[in-house]
Order: structure tokens, then C-alpha cells, then sequence
């Protein structure tokens, strides 16, 4: 659609007192992190709240900023495309993969004294396999998609020129979260926490109820919708499950891990958490499926706010698309703050070999923030294919630094230093390797909406799809910690390995 | 109806009703913390 029949949709759109409510939530959000900066003492008051958080805050946070857009979206143009295969092997992975970081990681995690997961990295290798973390989890954190959300949902339902609405969303999230860092990111969590799924439950059953019910869905659409499996290949599904994994390692999960007061409240939050994310998955899909059953001629992206905005009656639109904007600045700030850390703690001082004092470091980091936010928007106004570079993201990240983190935690050896960074750096290799090979020699398939590599070899021909980046790279890694391990030089002998520190000591 | 539209309703609920409850008892904690402080405001004795 072109901008400027965009902007004449959006003007018919949305009622003066949708619109009062949007600016209301946005300045609310301001007035927060206005409140919170005159409580920062110091970084770890600003970066981790210092480590003071509890359950309820803890539950929204963790809830707001894993779930984004991508999820509000892309789970929806998943249930409208194929139906609820994308709850049963995408969403449902990710639970699991949860209850093993709450079990097994956060306990172990909370041994030491860590700020980030490249800290993590830190304490186990030193600095090589840090900086090689630090980069992977950077280019992670910059929530390009987040951002580039923002700005679709800002000129589809206010009409502001997209590139506006791209640096608006993220100079508001930038705004609150240089004041306040944490802290403020989490208190304005809890109301878009709130907003995000009161709103998303709403909507649902006025949506449901417009169409017919769930029963209805039944008749409109065809029965591989509601099979678990769809009709995807079953090596798509162990892919899906793979890309699970990326939680135990995601920095805003350690983040929060380190800012808890206590490891009950980690514990508690993720249960809780598991419940309402899997709600809220559930809940996307179905709205996905009914906008297929309602015959909405829309972009699978757009049908859940297109299905939503239909029925929605005045007030509610408002407080809906104040939930939508929640749920992407929830993600877009707890990431620039990841983002803007990972560039002064994690890179800049191995880097430079410096220890700067606490306030140079709130100082650093709070530019870091700036300069996280500047790349984010350049990326976003440049990239077309998010969903490419989501996935390119995720796979740096597990590639880098899943197998020398989980040695970290959980091996009782004591750890050279070589392992952690060949483990790393030949993640990070591979990872790219495929991508650039995939995205050189493969096609684009438009069926499955991603870059296939057809390979022959002798007279039988294997399909790499972008997505198996990490099949190829997570072996390559382990296989490199092991002889790094086996052939390495001892490092500094100081810190205990995490997995022999007492466990008395957690809390 | 369905087992899915009893699933499907029951996660309306849950989202709803418990996003509410988790706000609601980060207020009770917000209110503890500032009781606790004024409380430890008061002159000692």
C-alpha cells in the first residue's frame, strides 16, 4: 500500500480518544523514567537494578521483553498460514528450554558475582572468549525488529511516515532507559506487561465472538490446520526445537537472572511466566487462524491487527494499539540497554584494558545505549528481510556461545582458555559460513519464506536451509572446545569454576 | 464445545486474570517497600 493511502486508512482508523490514550501511555512511560533516574546510585543500580528485584516485577519484565513483536506477528502469520503447528513446535520448544534455564542454569548462575553473559564467559576463559561473546550477543541485542515493528504499526494505525515512526519508537525507549536503566526498563515493563495481555485477552474474545467461535474455525478452514505437525518436513520441526536453545544463553534472561533478589524469585517468575507465555502464544495463533477463517485479504502479518482493530470498539483500539507499541518497547529498551552494556563492560574494557570507575562506567554505558539505538534504527531502515536477520542473529549467538557457556556452568574440570575461544570463534565461523553460502548459491523459497541451498552430491540432492546454520555450527563448536581443552595452556589459575563453587553461596 | 475452545477460553482467563493478579501483587510490593521505609524513617527511641 502506498504511503499516502496508508495515511488516509490510519485517519479514518482511530478515534480522538484512541488517540488521547496512545499519548497518555506514552507519556506515562516518560513520567516513569523521570521518576526512577533520581534513584540511581551507581552502574549497578542502573544496570541490574541493583540485584534487588522481586517476583511480581520479575514476572513482567521477563514476560514483556522476551515476547515483541516478532512473536505478536509472527506467531500470528503463522497460526493464519498453517495453523497451530507454529504453538505445538515452535512455541512449545521454548517452554521446555525454559524450565531447563530456571532448573539447571539460574542456580548455577548465581554463584558468581556476574553483571552479563560474556562476564559469564570472563570468569571461565578470560578475555578472548569474552570479546567473541560480547560481539555474538551485541549483534543479538540490537532489537532491529522491535524497531522496525514499532514503525510499521505507527503508520498503519496513526499514519506516521514509516522512517518517523522507526525513530520515534526507538528515541522513546532510549529516553527512559538512559534515565533510568533497569530499574525504569522493568516498572515500565510491568504496565506494558499488563497492557500487552489484558488487551491481547480482550481483543481475543471480542474477536472470537465477531467470528463465530472456535468451533466455527473448524468449518472455515482446511484439517491440516489443526494438526500439531502441519505439514511441515521433519527436519524443519528439530530445527524449530533447536532454536529453542537460544534461551539459555539470552542475555536478557541472564540479566534478570543476576538482578533477582534471590533464586526463588528466578524460580517462581519463570513458572509463572511459562503459563502466561504460553497463554499468550495460544491466544496469537488462534487470532491468526480466525483472520485465515474470516477470509482477510491482508498480509499474514498484518491479520491479527487488521482482525482486531475491526472489532474493536472506541477506547479499546487505543488501549490495544497502546499494547502493541508496550509490547515493542518493553523488547526495544531491555535490548539497547544489553546492547549499550555489551559495548562498554563486555567489549570496551578488555578491550582497552582499563577498569573504569563506577560512574565512567554508567557513563560509557549509558553511550552505549546511544550508539546501540543509532545502529538499530540504521539496520532497521536498511534490512528488508527481518526475519532473515532475526534468524541470522540467533544463530551467531547460540553458534558462539552456547557450548562454552554450558562447559562453564556445568564442567568440573578446570577450563583452558583456548577451548572457550575456539569453541567460539569456530561457532561464530561455521554459522556464517552457511549463512553466506545459503544466501550465495541458494534461492529464495516462497513457499517456506526462506533461503534454501539445494546440494548435490553424488546422485542425491540435500536441501540446507539458512535455518540449519546452527546444526552445522553447534558440533563444529563442541568439537573445538574439546581440543582446545585437550591441547590449550592452563589460564591464570584464580577463580573457582562455577559448577565447584558452594552451593550454599547461592541465593 | 471443543476441547480447544475450552483450551482457548481458558487461556483468555489465565492471561487476563493473571497478568492482573501479578501487577496487583507488584503493587502490594511496591506498598511493603514504602511501609518499610517509613516506617525505618521514624526517630530511633
Amino acid at each position: 500500500m502506498p504511503a499516502r493511502a496508508i495515511r488516509a486508512y490510519a485517519a479514518g482508523l482511530m478515534h480522538p480518544t484512541d488517540l488521547a490514550i496512545i499519548g497518555l501511555y506514552i507519556l506515562g512511560i516518560l513520567a516513569l523514567g523521570v521518576a526512577v533516574s533520581r534513584r540511581i546510585g551507581g552502574f549497578r543500580d542502573w544496570f541490574i537494578a541493583g540485584g534487588s528485584m522481586t517476583t511480581p516485577v520479575l514476572v513482567c519484565t521477563l514476560v514483556s521483553t522476551y515476547y515483541g513483536l516478532d512473536v505478536l506477528f509472527g506467531a500470528s502469520e503463522v497460526g493464519f498460514v498453517d495453523g497451530v503447528v507454529g504453538w505445538f513446535f515452535y512455541s512449545r520448544p521454548y517452554y521446555v528450554a525454559i524450565l531447563i534455564a530456571a532448573v539447571f542454569f539460574a542456580r548455577r548462575l548465581r554463584r558468581g558475582a556476574f553483571l552479563s553473559l560474556p562476564d559469564v564467559a570472563a570468569h571461565a576463559y578470560g578475555r578472548g572468549t569474552q570479546v567473541v561473546v560480547a560481539i555474538a550477543s551485541f549483534v543479538y541485542a540490537l532489537p532491529m525488529l522491535a524497531v522496525m515493528g514499532i514503525g510499521l504499526v505507527l503508520e498503519m494505525v496513526l499514519g506516521v511516515p514509516f522512517v518517523w515512526g522507526v525513530v520515534a519508537g526507538a528515541a522513546i525507549s532510549v529516553v527512559y532507559t538512559l534515565l533510568g536503566g533497569l530499574l525504569a526498563d522493568a516498572l515500565t515493563d510491568t504496565v506494558q506487561f499488563t497492557l500487552m495481555c489484558v488487551t491481547l485477552g480482550i481483543a481475543a474474545a471480542l474477536a472470537l465472538g465477531a467470528h463465530g467461535g472456535i468451533d466455527a474455525l473448524r468449518t472455515a478452514l482446511p484439517a491440516s490446520y489443526f494438526e500439531p505437525r502441519g505439514t511441515y518436513p521433519a527436519a524443519v520441526l528439530a530445527v524449530f526445537g533447536i532454536g529453542a536453545l537460544s534461551v539459555l544463553v539470552e542475555p536478557a534472561f541472564y540479566q534478570r537472572i543476576f538482578a533477582a533478589e534471590s533464586y526463588r524469585s528466578v524460580l517462581v517468575a519463570l513458572a509463572i511466566g511459562i503459563v502466561l507465555w504460553a497463554a499468550f502464544d495460544w491466544i496469537v495463533t488462534l487470532l491468526g487462524m480466525t483472520a485465515a477463517a474470516a477470509g482477510l485479504d491482508v498480509e499474514p502479518r498484518s491479520a491479527l491487527l487488521a482482525l482486531t482493530l475491526d472489532v474493536l470498539p472506541i477506547g479499546l483500539k487505543g488501549l490495544f494499539v497502546s499494547g502493541v507499541i508496550a509490547t515493542a518497547m518493553s523488547t526495544i529498551d531491555s535490548y539497547l540497554l544489553i546492547a549499550g552494556g555489551n559495548l562498554s563492560y563486555d567489549l570496551y574494557r578488555p578491550l582497552a584494558r582499563t577498569e573504569p570507575g563506577d560512574t565512567e562506567l554508567l557513563r560509557l554505558t549509558r553511550i552505549g545505549v546511544v550508539i546501540s539505538a543509532i545502529v538499530t534504527i540504521a539496520f532497521a531502515l536498511f534490512f528488508t528481510s527481518m526475519v532473515s536477520a532475526w534468524v541470522f542473529m540467533a544463530s551467531m549467538l547460540v553458534s558462539a556461545a552456547l557450548v562454552p557457556i554450558v562447559a562453564a556452568l556445568f564442567f568440573r574440570t578446570r577450563l583452558r582458555p583456548a577451548a572457550g575461544l575456539a569453541s567460539s570463534v569456530t561457532g561464530l565461523l561455521v554459522a556464517g559460513t552457511v549463512f553466506v553460502l545459503t544466501n550465495a548459491y541458494g534461492a529464495y523459497d516462497e513457499e517456506w519464506g526462506t533461503r534454501i541451498w539445494s546440494v548435490a552430491i553424488g546422485a542425491r540432492t540435500f536441501d540446507v536451509w539458512q535455518e540449519y546454520a546452527v546444526l552445522f555450527a553447534l558440533p563444529a563448536s563442541a568439537i573445538a572446545f574439546l581440543i582446545g581443552q585437550r591441547l590449550g595452556q592452563s589460564g591464570p589459575p584464580a577463580q573457582p569454576t562455577i559448577s565447584a563453587q558452594v552451593p550454599g553461596e547461592v541465593t | 464445545m471443543s476441547a480447544m475452545a475450552v483450551f482457548t477460553w481458558l487461556a483468555i482467563v489465565v492471561l487476563v486474570a493473571g497478568s492482573l493478579a501479578v501487577f496487583g501483587w507488584f503493587l502490594v510490593d511496591v506498598v511493603r517497600l514504602f511501609g518499610r521505609r517509613g516506617r525505618g524513617a521514624r526517630p530511633q527511641g
